[in-house]
């Protein structure tokens, strides 16, 4: 049987899907010279973010809604990492992506338990819950509210103190993760993602473990998330609040909704418009959320999201 | 060591927040129920009924009445929201039905920040009355609530074990196709059960408005520990929301004596407690 399902699977990739990595991380170089750096940076990071939530829901169908979790511990765990052990950045960020994944490795029996609307509800009960403990129980050494600024040393090569040396890791970082993210999807276990969205049950019966594929993707999707916040972390040298708050669970939701689900394209559209949305819309009204919701509906109930529109579009 | 009048003022205060989480998730637990959709909105209705309390108040004076329109508010919220959204999720899958409402109560939320602004409204107590108890004071407003919780609770009880309308939802819980094979429409059914819960919700958010911060951010911290009851509780389950809402409202007192910083973290744990040790046959 998995013999079948391997060969399937690796027809799908064509010599473009390998290259789209490239030519994406050739784009946003490009932009770096024309689009004001903090825009710039905010796409790549929330791309990196949107993807690993997508690993969870464009591919396997299930729907974390405490993404914040994993983007707040891989950016408080380089942050206190910096600030207490080593302020060498790439032994940060290392800490803070291998924390996010020991974390949800750590939650995975519970938080795996029970599917569908479950999984959705106990990510944000957890996040709920690592937010109040990190921001107020831990708040004296996090800083709580106020957040906390972190010291960052000067690295020979690539330097992560700079604008340039941050913006070309960050690419770097894209590169890599848009790669892991086709690895995982042409590998058996993207079509056991696939499978697992639409019949656990048959997955259970072909002999496989499904708790093993959903660990899989979960721990893959806290890798990516993690990452996200790590770079946060460095990048502004300073960690507040925001970056575990459960009730932006909803912004890679939006942006993967609107880019559409499932295709590589889908998350870094989908974080083109959500960063562009918000700092555009934000200029002209404080309620630019009021906005962002209204556009999300209207994606949501008339199309599947943008780049699967685009497509369709072209091929008629 | 722990004096017996704050222990019993604790359990109090314990039974005050449990109830009010109690009522918040009975609506979603039955929207659950009945149409297989989250409501991620249902925090609105319950901000709602704040914000309306606080409205009537200053222009009629009047805290009951206040809670007497609030309740209403969220009804006619609730009629329109099924109409206008929930009934077009019902044929989605749970998941979908989430990131809608989710939207839904960003647009919400911004209406809220428009129409009431964004500072703290302050609300006081109706009654300034005092029971004594061993040299500390208890307000009588406590006991309303309490009181209330728990008539509200039963006579959602009566409405669905004792009524037609129970009867239709009942059977609508177990099997919506063989109902309608048998020439039933629930749609009424589903439309007022739906509107009650939201009007429930209102109800809680006026209740509590005096001893809780009325502000914008009201829809989010209602609906985390509403969704920690109802999975705790079971989803679908009216008495499990209910006794799900006592024991959280409970452990939450009971924490803020001994250790406040954690008051609202151990909510969350006990929630992963009872779900670990819930057999899971049951979900």
């Amino acid at each position: 049987m998995s013999v079948i399902v391997k060969t399937e699977a690796k027809q799908k990739v064509s010599a473009l899907t390998l290259f789209e990595p490239l030519i994406i991380a050739l784009i946003a170089g490009l932009a770096y010279f024309v689009v004001p750096y903090a825009y710039m940076r905010d796409i790549l990071l929330f791309s990196v973010y949107t993807l690993g939530f997508d690993i969870l829901y464009g591919l396997m169908g299930w729907l974390s809604f405490g993404q914040p979790l994993y983007l707040g511990v891989g950016a408080y765990a380089t942050a206190l990492f910096l600030a207490h052990v080593s302020a060498n950045p790439f032994a940060a960020i290392a800490v803070g992506v291998l924390s996010g994944v020991l974390l949800s490795v750590l939650l995975s029996p519970l938080l795996l338990r029970y599917g569908g609307a479950y999984f959705s509800l106990l990510c944000l009960a957890f996040n709920a819950l690592f937010e109040y403990l990190l921001i107020i129980q831990f708040g004296s050494f996090t800083g709580g509210y106020n957040g906390m600024y972190l010291p960052i040393e000067e690295t020979p090569i690539i330097n992560l103190s700079t604008r340039a040396g941050f913006y070309t890791f960050a690419i770097a970082s894209l590169i890599l993760v848009l790669y892991f993210y086709i690895f995982l999807s042409r590998s058996q276990f993207g079509v056991l993602f696939q499978a697992i969205k639409n019949n656990e049950e048959k997955v259970r019966f072909l002999g496989y473990n499904p708790f093993t594929i959903k660990l899989v993707a979960l721990a893959a999707s806290t890798l990516l998330s993690s990452l996200a916040g790590a770079l946060f972390a460095v990048s502004d040298q300073f960690v507040t609040y925001d970056l575990i708050d459960p009730t932006s669970a909803i912004y890679p939701i939006i942006a993967d909704i609107v880019g559409g689900p499932g295709v590589i394209l889908g998350p870094i559209v989908g974080s083109i418009v959500f960063v562009g949305a918000r700092d555009f819309i934000s200029q002209y009204t404080a309620y630019w959320e009021l906005i962002l919701g209204a556009i999300t509906l209207l994606i949501m109930f008339k199309f599947d999201g943008l780049v699967p529109l685009i497509s369709k579009l072209r091929g008629k | 060591m722990v004096s017996l009048p704050t222990l019993v003022v604790s359990l109090i205060f314990g039974l005050v927040n449990g109830g009010i989480f109690a009522l918040v998730s009975l609506g979603l637990s039955i929207t659950f129920g009945l149409m297989r959709v989250i409501n991620f909105a249902h925090g609105l209705y319950y901000a709602i009924g704040a914000f309306i309390l606080y409205t009537v108040i200053s222009f009629s004076g009047n805290f009951w009445l206040g809670v007497a329109v609030a309740s209403a508010t969220g009804f006619l919220l609730g009629v329109l929201s099924e109409r206008l959204f929930i009934r077009y999720l019902r044929s989605r899958p749970p998941t979908f039905g989430l990131i809608a409402t989710f939207a839904i109560t960003l647009i919400g939320v911004d209406i809220i920040k428009i129409v009431w602004g964004v500072n703290e409204i302050p609300i006081s107590l109706p009654t300034n009355q005092h029971v004594s108890l061993g040299g500390v004071q208890i307000p009588i407003y406590l006991f309303i609530i309490i009181g209330a919780t728990f008539f509200v609770y039963l006579a959602t009880q009566i409405l669905i074990n004792k009524t037609d309308l129970g009867l239709v939802i009942r059977a609508a819980i177990g099997d919506i196709e063989l109902l309608q094979a048998l020439g039933v429409n629930p749609r009424t059914a589903f439309l007022a059960m739906f509107s009650t819960g939201a009007a429930i919700a209102a109800l809680a958010g006026a209740l509590l408005a005096p001893l809780s911060a009325v502000d914008y951010n009201l829809p989010y911290t209602i609906i985390l520990f509403a969704f920690a009851t109802v999975v705790a509780g079971g989803l679908g389950s009216i008495r499990g929301s209910f006794i799900a809402g006592i024991i959280l409202g409970e452990s939450m007192s009971l924490t803020e004596i001994f250790y406040p910083p954690a008051s609202v973290t151990v909510v969350f744990v006990v929630m992963a407690v009872i779900l670990a040790l819930r057999p899971k046959a049951s979900i």
